[in-house]
């Protein structure tokens, strides 16, 4: 008897358990949960050095950049003027 | 016997203990409420009541401490810190709970005016009719707080242009001249040229120098390096660059620095009413500076100068789409402008309306209207663009280019004339089969007119600045024509009426 009630006492146990891992996998929803952003830590200062430190691999030549001819200057010029609508990500001068 | 009856006590109390949390999960989760989908309706028997408002989460002490740098910091993006901080903050006390609330309802001010601007709908004037949608940022700053990325959200709340952004850089600059003292006004006088010495040379040197920063501060001889140093001068201020400094340049000069620190808020204030993103196609219309702009792929492609609607016959700010052109068009003169302007010169010169096009169409009830037809006389030119808008207007041709060459364009009636405005029909009809540059020419050797429907609508944009960064960085100001930012100023609260901008 005792090894019956211990059967059906781990047969719930085992329910319970499945239960609760289904509901850490929110069936119920069309997309999973998203984590919370995590607050990355600000760098140390040597990082911050190696951060900034050009990558091994060699750089290709940049390709000297030709001047905008009058025109195109007149068309960036008449562009800030009417509004330079181009998108930015992020507030440019933002230093974090 | 005995002991079976203990193991079946035993056995039951560990069947209840094992089976009771099940009942108890499965009971819980009936009673939890369906999350239903949110785009499922409410049932129809179910009474609609109010959400109640998304409580915003009380903010952690490292969130206080972000949200009290940003507020504080509101004044780089032209607002006022002290509308939204809570009051009698000291530096080092905690904040007593009374300051944490009200910091967390400033944060939710202050995310609203950076976003959306300070203006509340019911107070724009019918021709600012560049809104931005309504926002409420209860939910987002609830759930930025939730969520751990509060700094980043208030980040991205202001306009993401580049506009804007240089407007913020040029905002603290000026700042900066106006904490060093900013610059004297030059005093009035015979105009200052090339080869004159005199005394206010001294002073037009300091001036310049405050601004631009390859300009020699010594000497009383109006040079030639001078003479170029007015010249920028004068392109900064979208007036004429002859290196002449006359009654209209000394204006512009002396503007003190605190009203150039205005007209940038102002500005700063009109990009809020954007919406979030811009059509990668779209036409873009400054009518303060009387300039129009194509962008394609989100890159200027063509520009060319225009003339905007004269002070009293404004242009409007407006969002729109143009939808087709009109090759030779008519001009249906509007009421007002036959009254005032058309019959009296007829009345005065008779046959004036026989000479320029104008034929009288009668209408019910005696009244009658007036029409010019297509053709080089035509008021509109050879080409209209047309997009639906309340104000009647839209952009078109014009046969008068000699206004093209002055410096001041607000000259219209309100509609947008267009210097280019065969490029620009080329432009937004490029791709089309039908009318080809050589098909468009063959409809201007008559004077038929045709609409032709645009094979895509073309956002346009009709805008309002005066203060912009030019491409090298540097701040531009025009005159404010409609005197459109001193009006914003007050009606956001940063000028008292009598206030200058």
């Amino acid at each position: 008897m005792l090894r019956t009630v211990l059967w059906i006492a781990a047969a719930c146990a085992a329910v319970l358990v499945a239960l609760g891992v289904s509901r850490s996998l929110h069936f119920d929803q069309a997309t999973p949960a998203q984590a919370p952003a995590q607050k990355e830590a600000p760098p140390k200062p040597d990082e911050k050095v190696a951060a900034a430190a050009p990558a091994a691999a060699p750089q290709p030549k940049a390709q000297p950049k030709t001047p905008p001819t009058p025109e195109e200057l007149q068309i960036q010029e008449d562009a800030a003027a009417t509004g330079m609508t181009t998108p930015v990500q992020s507030d440019p001068e933002r230093k974090d | 016997m005995g002991s079976f009856g203990l193991r079946a006590r035993v056995g039951r109390r560990l069947v209840l203990a094992a089976i009771t949390p099940l009942v108890l999960v499965v009971s819980a989760q009936a009673q939890q409420p369906a999350a239903a989908p949110s785009a499922t309706p409410p049932s129809a028997n179910a009474p609609a009541l109010p959400l109640p408002p998304p409580a915003v989460p009380p903010l952690t002490a490292e969130q206080a401490q972000t949200a009290l740098a940003v507020l504080r910091a509101a004044d780089q993006h032209g607002l006022q810190p002290a509308a939204y901080l809570p009051k009698g903050l000291t530096e080092d006390a905690a904040l007593t709970p009374a300051q944490m609330a009200a910091l967390a309802d400033g944060l939710a001010r202050y995310a609203h005016d950076i976003h959306v601007g300070r203006l509340a709908p019911a107070r724009f004037p019918s021709l600012w009719a560049v809104r931005p949608a309504p926002y409420d940022p209860a939910p987002d700053l609830a759930r930025a707080l939730l969520e751990g990325r509060l700094q980043a959200w208030l980040d991205g709340l202001p306009p993401q242009y580049a506009g804007y952004y240089g407007l913020k850089t040029g905002l603290a600059h000026y700042r900066d001249l106006a904490a060093a003292g900013g610059w004297e006004p030059i005093a009035s006088g015979p105009k200052l040229d090339l080869g004159v010495t005199d005394p206010r040379v001294v002073a037009l040197r300091a001036r310049l120098a405050v601004e631009d920063a390859d300009v020699a501060v010594e000497g009383e001889e109006f040079d030639e390096a001078l003479e170029a140093a007015v010249q920028r001068a004068q392109r900064r201020y979208g007036l004429k660059p002859d290196g002449v400094v006359g009654p209209g340049t000394l204006r512009e000069l002396n503007q003190p620095v605190g009203q150039r620190v205005l007209q940038i808020i102002a500005n700063m204030e009109r990009w809020r009413w954007l919406p979030p993103t811009m059509p990668a196609t779209r036409v873009q219309v400054n009518s303060g500076a009387a300039v129009v702009t194509l962008f394609q792929d989100d890159k200027p492609v063509m520009s060319m100068k225009a003339v905007s609607g004269r002070p009293g016959d404004e242009t409007p700010m407006l969002a729109s789409a143009i939808h087709s052109i009109v090759i030779n068009p008519p001009w249906n003169v509007p009421v007002g402008i036959a009254q005032r302007e058309l019959w009296p010169k007829e009345r005065a010169h008779p046959g004036y309306f026989e000479r320029n096009g104008y034929r009288v169409i009668p209408l019910e009830g005696g009244m009658s209207r007036l029409q010019q037809a297509s053709g080089d006389h035509s008021a509109l030119g050879r080409f209209k663009f047309d997009f639906d808008n309340p104000f009647a207007v839209y952009l078109h041709d014009t046969p008068a280019k000699g206004v093209f060459e002055l410096f001041e364009r607000q000259a219209s009636h309100g509609c947008v004339r267009l210097e280019k405005p065969r490029a620009l029909a080329e432009a937004l009809l490029a791709g089309d089969a039908t009318w080809t540059p050589e098909a468009i020419d063959a409809q201007l050797q008559t004077d038929k007119t045709v609409r032709v429907a645009l094979p895509k609508d073309v956002p346009v944009f009709i805008l309002y600045w005066t203060a912009f960064a030019g491409v090298d960085g540097q701040m531009q100001f025009r005159s404010d024509p409609y005197g459109w930012d001193h009006d914003l100023l007050v009606r956001v609260g940063v000028l008292g009426q009598g206030g200058k901008a």
